[in-house]
């Protein structure tokens, strides 16, 4: 019996082989980098080399680095911003566009939404410049033209955060949409049939219907996002920054990039990276764990 | 941001190969007298006759017999590549042919790797893996990890007995910073590939034709300067009949890209942001903290308020400035040489009629403003310890600089030939000494001065052809080689910056200690955080003391602390 199970399974389980052997590879073997968050590290005494170890030292370092928690709030700000309303803003988009009739107009308006995710952000960047500039941009010359003074979006450090999240979700919402949409198709016609019969409305079709098939992939996507809390997003905060707006938009990943790679400070760099990515684990651990106990979800 | 970075870089390294790769034949016998100035002036080497004296056996140019092998790094890049000399290739040429049958040596790559990224990641491969070879080429930060985990040989013996005078006399055109940057406890661990500093010397670029819509006259003065500015900004200088114009433009991160910059305004008030200067007691003081920022500052806030400068520069990178500039939207930018080829020819293909002109920076008061400069040696030539030869190196660099610029040179053979390949860069062992380049446009100057071409060396030439194009052809893609190559263009400012010896070095090049580590990173977006808050005005100027305050506390101190020993270790 158990001797036939595995005469049945072993080309599946060879089939993974390879799979594995790169994840181990590139995903677990690196992690002996980590040891270098606890070292005074010198590249040119090897990785396992006669590194000094400082225990925590580095931590403390960073940690008590003037300004960090300020550097900290920002990112969680920002981060957190992007993964509520990038979460909410495709869900609404996808149900609306789901109700829309004319199939070209769908497509269109799908394609053009989603256009945005294929474009970097040093390209963006460029363009959000334009854009926003409070003496030329089209977008200052809206609210001018409504009589309200221009907003400086990018050059403001009340403004700077919501501009990132903002010009974030902007980016990203059509590739979200997507993904909900495809779920929505996958609900039985049958139900939103059975439910017009009983009485109900488009409204309380969504709220009864529609949402509740998406339940399972909104648990999902919003389980995944929480391992990004501490990922403000470097690409595009790199781009559109500038000493005028560090105290607002200055983030862990530009820190880590001006600490590690143009100071040369592994030990700490490597550090904040542990840190992130320790926060991230519990953060997923903690939500997957509510999501099973409260939204019965589980990915097995 | 990677484009400008590629535009920008594309543009300094079309130029800087121009203009470095040239040597004329003038030069050859006499390598240039202010070079050996500097030699007698400087404590470091002069010990060459003594030397030799005492030891008659050394011979800088001997050969090893038997021979010997030594191992090396060796970087590589496409156009080297796509031009080597028919018949050779990097493990096989004539600089190798020559380093083995003169010298004895007989030079072996570990690794060849192409320059930058790919680079940068073998060497770190190999420093932490400790595969070092006989001669390793190293940054001064690398040099100071090998020199402190004790890796490397001290080759202060070495390069005492075995450098050659004229190797010596090259290697000091710049003084004897390359050397103390190599230098750890007093001992040279590291023979300096020295390259040229005064590339980044700032100039300021002026909109000539908008001058000469204004009825203005260049700048003498900063006074002068000013009053530029302002009319460039409030008198339509475009004759548009719009207000649409700005006398400055400038970049959001301030210093360092070389345009569209602050250094060269600064300098002007003889304040020195970012590098460290001796201040009345000797003493080494970091330029952006000093009082002399005060009065720039104050002058910059006010062209801030008054729309001199863009309102919205602190979102503008260079590549933003850049299409400004084009769209003739600014008239005046600090930069440094290069910047004839970018954005200024962009200019002027946007708009025929757009005419920049560069200027030597202009001074306060009658002091006469100095620019600037970093050191620009960033190579070191290491031996491991261990290693059989230490002193092989100061052979090959012997032979290196005595093929080239030495009395028996065979300059079309080893640097550059009739048809224009670069020789010089199939050695692995290269030097190329600073006053090279000034010398390169003193002879490309004359042969236009003089419409006289045959004393022009191959590389020269294709700037001669590139003005020409311009002058007899009104090729128009070429006004920028045209003007910096005119009477008073930048080339010819770049001379008589050299002449006037108008730089000011920063006093600490040797590789970042501890402290500086340590505090950088805070103290750099500190620094560069409260000039951008002086210059909006969201601080006001009469906070500088407690900026420079809050700045000693957060580490500057300590550095300052860091730096000055730094300096007085080199006393000994």
């Amino acid at each position: 019996m158990f001797l036939n199970r595995i005469k049945k399974e072993l080309p599946l389980h060879l089939i993974i082989l390879p799979g594995l052997a790169l994840v181990v590879l590139f995903s677990y073997l690196p992690m002996a980098g980590i040891v270098i968050a606890f070292q005074d590290f010198v590249p040119a005494k090897g990785l396992f080399g006669a590194q000094k170890w400082v225990g925590g030292e580095n931590f403390a370092y960073v940690t008590n680095m003037p300004g960090f928690y300020t550097i900290l709030r920002n990112t969680i700000y920002i981060a957190f911003g992007k993964m509520l309303i990038g979460l909410l803003v495709p869900i609404a988009f996808a149900i609306m566009i789901n109700e829309v009739k004319g199939k070209a107009f769908k497509r269109s308006v799908q394609t053009i939404i989603y256009l945005p995710h294929f474009l970097s952000w040093v390209i963006l960047s460029g363009i959000l410049i334009d854009i926003l500039s409070p003496s030329s941009g089209i977008v200052n010359s809206i609210i001018k033209a409504f009589g309200f003074q221009p907003i400086y979006f990018l050059g403001d450090n009340s403004t700077f955060p919501l501009t990132m999240i903002f010009s974030d979700v902007w980016k990203e919402f059509g590739f979200g949409t997507v993904i909900y949409l495809a779920t929505i198709s996958t609900i039985d016609p049958q139900i939103y049939e059975a439910s017009s019969i009983d009485g109900a409305g488009k409204w309380r079709q969504i709220w009864h219907v529609t949402l509740p098939g998406m339940r399972m992939i909104i648990v999902l996507v919003a389980l995944l996002s929480l391992g990004n809390i501490l990922n403000a997003g470097f690409d595009q905060i790199f781009n559109l920054y500038g000493p005028a707006v560090y105290e607002s938009g200055d983030v862990i990943d530009t820190f880590v990039y001006r600490l590690g790679l143009l100071d040369a400070q592994f030990g700490p760099a490597t550090a904040v990276g542990l840190l992130k990515s320790v926060v991230s684990t519990l953060f997923i651990g903690g939500a997957y764990y509510a999501a099973y106990r409260f939204a019965n979800y589980r990915v097995f | 941001m990677f484009k400008i970075m590629a535009k920008t870089t594309l543009g300094s390294v079309l130029v800087l190969s121009l203009l470095l790769s040239a040597c004329s034949k003038n030069n050859n016998g006499a390598p240039a007298a202010s070079g050996s100035q500097a030699t007698s002036s400087e404590s470091q080497p002069a010990a060459s006759e003594s030397a030799s004296a005492s030891s008659p056996a050394i011979d800088p140019l001997g050969k090893y017999d038997p021979p010997i092998e030594i191992t090396t790094f060796r970087s590589t890049n496409e156009t080297l590549e796509a031009n080597l000399p028919a018949g050779e290739t990097l493990d096989k040429n004539r600089w190798l042919d020559a380093f083995e049958q003169d010298l004895g040596i007989k030079v072996k790559y570990d690794w060849v790797a192409k320059a930058g990224d790919q680079y940068d990641q073998k060497i770190n491969l190999s420093l932490s893996s400790g595969a070092l070879p006989d001669i390793i080429p190293v940054n001064v930060n690398q040099l100071k990890q090998l020199a402190e985990s004790d890796q490397i040989e001290d080759l202060t013996a070495a390069f005492e007995q075995y450098a050659s005078p004229l190797t010596k006399e090259l290697l000091m055109q710049e003084g004897d910073r390359p050397f103390n940057a190599a230098k750890f406890n007093g001992k040279l661990m590291g023979i300096p590939s020295i390259a040229s500093s005064r590339e980044t010397q700032n100039f300021v670029w002026i909109r000539e034709d908008w001058l000469k819509n204004l009825g203005l006259t260049p700048p003498k003065t900063m006074q002068d300067l000013l009053k530029i500015a302002e009319a460039f900004t409030k008198n339509d200088p475009d004759q548009n009949g719009k207000n649409d114009t700005q006398g400055l433009a400038l970049i959001k991160d301030l210093t360092n890209v070389g345009y569209a910059v602050l250094e060269g305004f600064f300098n002007g008030y003889h304040a020195y942001p970012g590098i460290f200067v001796k201040d009345a007691n000797g003493k080494l003081v970091y330029g952006s903290t000093q009082k002399e920022m005060i009065a720039p500052l104050t002058q910059l806030h006010q062209m801030y308020v008054d729309g001199i400068i863009d309102k919205e520069f602190i979102t503008k990178d260079a590549g933003k400035v850049g299409e400004d500039t084009v769209a003739g939207k600014n008239g005046m930018f600090f930069g440094a040489h290069w910047n004839f080829a970018w954005p200024i020819q962009l200019v002027h293909d946007a708009n025929v009629k757009a005419d920049y002109q560069a200027y030597p920076i202009v001074s306060i008061d009658d002091k006469m403003a100095m620019t600037e400069v970093n050191l620009a040696t960033n190579t070191y030539y290491a031996v491991k310890k261990g290693s059989k030869n230490p002193e092989a190196i100061v052979k090959l660099i012997n032979m290196f600089l005595e093929k080239n610029y030495g009395a028996t040179n065979d300059f079309n053979k080893y640097y550059r030939d009739t048809e224009g390949h670069e020789l010089w860069s199939l050695s692995p062992f290269s030097a190329l000494p600073p006053n090279k380049n000034i010398e390169n446009n003193i002879a490309i100057l004359d042969a236009i001065k003089n419409n006289d071409n045959s004393k022009l060396n191959p590389e020269s030439m294709s700037v001669w052809d590139n003005v020409m194009k311009y002058k007899n052809d009104k090729d128009e893609a070429n006004h920028g080689w045209f003007k910096a190559f005119s009477e008073n263009g930048v080339g010819d400012l770049m001379v008589q910056y050299a002449n006037d010896n108008r730089h000011i070095f920063n006093e600490f090049y040797g590789a970042p200690g501890d402290n500086m580590k340590k505090y950088s990173a805070t103290l750099l977006k500190f620094e560069k955080e409260m000039i951008t808050k002086f210059i909006v005005g969201k601080e006001p100027l009469s906070n500088f003391d407690k900026y420079v305050a809050d700045y000693n506390k957060l580490g500057g101190e300590a550095i300052e602390k860091e730096v000055n020993e730094w300096s007085q270790s080199l006393q000994k």
